[in-house]
């Protein structure tokens, strides 16, 4: 029973998609649906009580479906998120000629992105990460803008390594499992001689869809490119399936592995800290988002980090994980969903404040400020950074709220953008459409980070957010911050100019790659290109053209002409064989 | 009466019989002609169910021996690894002549073609059926010979061309064969095929005279397995009309190989007279280059037809590799791709050939925007494409999985940078043709060229079905790869009659 509701999850949107292909009404009433084709995945989400593992022996190499507590706060994450994204877009491309190819690959991203959450072996979650990922690729293309196409290609380039990579990893650890489960994946992974290896291989396959730095070249291409709906959900829901893979297949919690550890520890790092800075130079308002995806992304990894290099801060440090990915998700899509309300608002004053103050109170909550969400995921994560390897809670005590001062500027600088270029220019004539997913969204994210650790009965209680030492943990990297916005705001208003004299252009460490490659690889040609001819065909037809020479072509025509009486031939072998079988039968 | 005995002879003879007589026929006669194929399709069809039902659930093994020569018998037999090419050549021959039907209507020579179209497929079936080396070794030589004039049948000099590299490549390689199993029969007297090998008896006094052996017999086979460098042949060849092109890249002639390969190794020598030898490595290697050769070729050509053929050349491969492979794993890998890799390749092709039917596309820069106008047709292959990358849930992961597993299990790690390798390049040559199809900009003369020939569909039925119908297969082949009854479940029990410790 339970395993056909698993299934149900599934099967709603991916039979949504497929009416999409049958056209006229059928296909309306698919757009429609779109938005309502999560909502058995939400209401998987809810009971407090997980059930056991559902089996379907005949599915794919043997499917195994459930959700475990931590993967259960993904579910409601991308559950939530999918909805009111599939709302929002049946509104933003309420005039697109094309809503029918976004609705399609948005509902089988969607079919992907759930899949993988639910799925309890390898094979699944492959294949549904690889729906997710091939999928995705039609929402990042949908304008087909010249900007669109490079950043799909990226995209993809990447997406092929990371399957690569991920292949890789699979065959070995499932090799030495010997079982597809999760369980027995991890267990396996540590028992392989080779467990460095299928390490190293998870880490990247995974680390290129969270946005691990330096794989994270497409990610600051192909978030804004894509639809406002889609970013919200590539930046909120998709970005952590990358991090679910690592969190449910790499050993983590099981044994020490202080060498993975330090070297994630350290790229989380760079990652909190570039994204801040380089999401700093940005002008377009959804590329600084997708850098501050990249940044808070690094924020969770560097838990993951400890878990890797200190299995007793696990048990705490996954809540934190699952908590801190909850709550950016749902924040992160708010940011994103406000840019696109932002532009409908026209010249109404009203509209305009209410997109403000919104965007403004989810901006605070990224940056940590108390009371928000940001405060409480901060707190549980801190938790697990506390029983970390010796030596590492002295440095990322200091170093994580310093990231939060560079997560408070950036938003102030998001805010400054929205308010100063992107309020007004009316781009589909949707506001409320738009603005009701997204406020309801705004409204949401709280009650539903501060409730899930009691609903869900985690070792983390909220109260823990309103401890004296915690309030002021989280309050002064967003005064600092605060801070140094005000004295940015006081330069400017004495001599105005634009703020950012460096611009580093999306793709970073790309484009200098993307340089060479072009030096590299000659363009491909348009034209058809003569092939060499093959020796032996050569060979035989000189042979051929002997005879055909000293007999003046009319020897060819004929020989051709007897090639065409083939079923003369033809007639004459298959009776010659009929009567050597009759005669053996004979005798 | 004794259907064990009778069986595998109807189900020869439900396609020689047709042969026959549509070679009598005029090319006018086109309802005749067209119920003796169907009809002898059906029949064949039905009878390979009969004896798959036999065969999986009540563990029957169906034989049938005729006298031959002095000593020397016809054995056609069907147990599990014959059924796997008996049941794929009878479902795509089914698909295949629908397809064909639809595509030479009103051409030149159709009773030559379909005539020599039913031999070729009972050349297939017999060495699918094929009991020992010799009855193997009759119809793979029949099978050289039926397929020329399908390659030809155009009549063109490029065909003529194409069908002359055929020929050598082919006959040379018979010649190879030939010598091969005369050898082996001088050491061994009669062979038959055994799971776990027939000839140990010969190692201890004729050891270097096996190795040869061996040598020949794969050299032989390799060229209908298109193994470089014998491949050549292949991508040439490709100027067959595209249900042959179909049938030669999924069932008949390269699989004729492949699956020859599969029985030489696994039930003349057995693995683990094979694994003595120490040939089983040269064949791995002379394998992984293939895959990564006819990848790198791929790559560089933008005639559909051709990228395809070097598909061909670089996926057929799997099989070699995987029997190259000690442990049940790679077995299963080897012996399931025999049927993924035909029901996938099938569609690509079968799409390339309503491509080129219904909008006159050859080169892969013409498919701009083709998805729009034939929606139907690029879906199927699309999930052809991807299922040769090997992404999930196709039937393309479900070998490459086996074959990955494999590698690890006859400690041959190295193998999964070639399966690694071969995937990426894989979707780096046929990614790029589906973005052109689905996201690219339509050219404007071929929707207007579309409106004249084809007023509703996209493309006739009888073209666009067989596409759909295997692309179908393909992806329920690995969405449903552990029920029961799937080629993968075939496979293991194949593996599992020819186990050994590694």
């Amino acid at each position: 029973m339970m395993l056909y509701l698993w299934l149900l999850v599934l099967a709603t949107p991916l039979t949504v998609a497929f009416m999409i292909p049958f056209g006229g009404a059928i296909r309306r009433r698919a757009i429609d649906l779109m938005p309502f084709a999560a909502i058995p995945a939400l209401i998987m989400a809810l009971p407090r009580e997980q059930t056991a593992i559902e089996v379907a022996d005949w599915l794919l190499l043997g499917s195994s479906f459930g959700v475990d507590q931590t993967s259960q706060i993904f579910l409601l994450l991308t559950a939530t998120l999918w909805t009111v994204a599939g709302f929002y877009a049946r509104y933003y491309h309420a005039d697109d000629v094309e809503i029918h190819r976004f609705a399609f690959f948005f509902l089988l991203t969607m079919t992907g992105n759930l899949g993988l959450i639910v799925a309890m072996d390898i094979v699944t979650f492959y294949a549904s990460f690889a729906l997710m990922t091939f999928s995705a690729y039609g929402l990042v293309v949908h304008t087909r803008s010249a900007k669109a196409l490079r950043a799909g290609k990226v995209y993809i380039v990447m997406a092929v390594i990371g399957e690569g990579f991920l292949l890789t990893g699979m065959f070995m650890a499932a090799y030495s499992a010997g079982s597809t489960q999760a369980e027995f994946i991890r267990e396996g992974i540590l028992d392989s001689q080779r467990s460095n290896l299928i390490i190293g291989c998870l880490l990247a396959g995974f680390g290129i869809k969270a946005g691990a730095i330096p794989l994270h070249v497409w990610l600051p291409l192909a978030h804004p490119v894509a639809p406002t709906a889609a970013s919200a959900v590539l930046s909120g829901a998709m970005i952590k399936a990358g991090l679910l893979g690592w969190i449910t297949f790499l050993p983590i919690g099981e044994a020490a592995l202080p060498g993975w550890g330090t070297l994630l520890v350290v790229i989380s790092l760079i990652a909190a800290f570039s994204g801040v800075l380089i999401g700093l130079t940005q002008d377009d308002p959804k590329t600084l988002l997708a850098y501050s995806s990249i940044s808070q992304m690094g924020f969770i990894a560097t838990v993951v980090a400890v878990g890797l290099a200190e299995p007793r801060a696990w048990g705490v440090a996954a809540i934190g994980c699952a908590l801190y990915a909850l709550h950016h998700g749902l924040i992160k899509g708010a940011l994103f969903l406000g840019v696109g309300v932002a532009h409908e608002t026209g010249n109404d004053r009203n509209r305009q404040r209410l997109v403000l103050i919104g965007l403004t109170v989810v901006a605070i909550a990224l940056a940590g400020a108390p009371l928000t969400t940001g405060a409480m995921a901060k707190t549980a994560l801190k938790e697990g950074v506390y029983i970390g390897p010796e030596g590492w809670s002295v440095w990322l005590d200091w170093l994580l709220p310093v990231a939060a001062i560079g997560t408070t500027v950036l938003m102030g600088r998001f805010i400054w953008l929205i308010w100063r270029h992107e309020l007004g220019h009316v781009e589909h004539g949707q506001y409320r459409g738009m603005m009701i997913p997204w406020i309801i969204l705004v409204g949401l994210a709280f009650p539903i980070v501060w409730l899930a650790p009691v609903w869900f009965q985690l070792d983390v209680s909220p109260a823990v957010a309103f401890e004296p030492g915690n309030l002021w943990t989280s309050t002064w990297p967003v005064l600092i911050g605060g801070a140094i916005l005000g004295v940015i705001w006081w330069q400017i208003a004495r001599t105005p100019r634009e703020i950012t004299p460096i611009r580093i252009p999306a793709g970073d460490v790309l484009i200098p790659l993307e340089w060479a490659l072009a030096r590299i690889r000659p363009p491909e040609p348009d034209e058809v290109v003569p092939r060499p001819p093959d020796p032996v065909a050569a060979l035989s037809a000189s042979w051929y053209g002997l005879f055909a020479e000293s007999q003046q072509g009319s020897r060819t025509s004929r020989l051709a002409g007897w090639f065409v009486r083939w079923d003369v031939a033809g007639l004459l072998f298959l009776t010659i064989g009929m009567v050597l079988i009759l005669f053996m039968l004979w005798r | 009466m004794d259907w064990g005995f009778w069986l595998p002879q109807i189900m020869l003879f439900s396609s020689l019989i047709p042969a026959l007589v549509i070679f009598l026929l005029r090319d006018e006669q086109f309802w005749l002609r067209t119920s003796l194929n169907l009809g002898g399709s059906a029949v064949k069809l039905v009878l390979a169910g009969i004896m798959a039902w036999g065969v999986l659930a009540e563990g029957r093994t169906y034989e049938a021996s005729l006298p031959f020569l002095h000593n020397q018998e016809l054995v056609l037999r069907v147990e599990p690894l014959s059924l796997m090419l008996v049941g794929l050549s009878s479902v795509l021959w089914f698909i295949t002549t629908i397809y064909a039907i639809g595509y030479l209507e009103n051409s030149p020579n159709r009773t030559r073609f379909f005539g020599f179209f039913s031999l070729c497929v009972t050349a297939t079936i017999g060495i699918a059926m094929a009991g020992n080396l010799i009855t193997f070794l009759i119809f793979y030589e029949m099978l050289s010979v039926v397929t020329y004039p399908l390659v030809v049948h155009r009549g063109t000099p490029a065909a003529l061309a194409a069908g002359r590299t055929y020929l050598l490549y082919t006959l040379g390689g018979g010649v190879l064969l030939l010598l091969g199993v005369i050898w082996l029969q001088v050491l061994a007297g009669p062979v038959s095929f055994e799971s776990g090998g027939a000839i140990d008896f010969l190692v201890d006094d004729h050891r270097t005279e096996l190795i040869v052996i061996f040598g020949l017999l794969i050299a032989g086979l390799g060229v209908k397995a298109a193994i470089v460098p014998l491949h050549r042949w292949l991508p040439e060849a490709m100027i067959a009309p595209a249900p042959v092109s179909a049938l030669l890249h999924a069932v008949a002639v390269v699989k004729a190989g492949a699956y020859g390969i599969v029985r030489v190794v696994y039930d003349v020598y057995g693995l683990e007279l094979s694994d003595q030898l120490n040939v089983l490595l040269p064949l791995a290697l002379f394998a992984s280059f293939t895959i990564i050769y006819g990848s790198v070729r791929a790559l560089g050509e933008f005639d559909l037809k051709r990228r395809l053929a070097y598909s061909t050349v670089s996926q057929v491969s799997y099989i070699a590799l995987g029997t190259a492979l000690i442990g049940p794993a790679a077995t299963v890998g080897a012996t399931v791709h025999l049927i993924h890799q035909g029901i996938m390749k099938i569609t690509l092709f079968f799409c390339a050939g309503v491509f080129a039917e219904a909008r006159n596309i050859h080169d892969i820069r013409e498919m701009s925007g083709v998805g729009r106008s034939m929606p139907l047709t690029m879906s199927a292959f699309t999930l052809g494409a991807f299922g040769m990358i090997g992404v999930p849930p196709l039937a393309g992961f479900v070998s490459k999985w086996y074959l990955g597993l494999g590698s690890l299990e006859s400690n041959a790690p190295w193998v999964i940078v070639i399966l690694v390798a071969s995937s990426v390049m894989n979707a780096a040559y046929f990614l790029p043709i589906v973005y052109k199809g689905w996201f690219g900009e339509p050219h404007e003369e071929i929707e207007v060229v579309e409106a004249e020939r084809f007023q509703v569909a996209e493309a006739p039925w009888s073209l666009l079905g067989p596409a759909l119908a295997t692309a179908g297969i393909s992806l329920l082949a690995g969405l449903l790869a552990a029920w029961a009854y799937s080629p993968l479940s075939l496979a293991e029990i194949v593996a599992n009659q020819r186990m050994i410790s590694p």
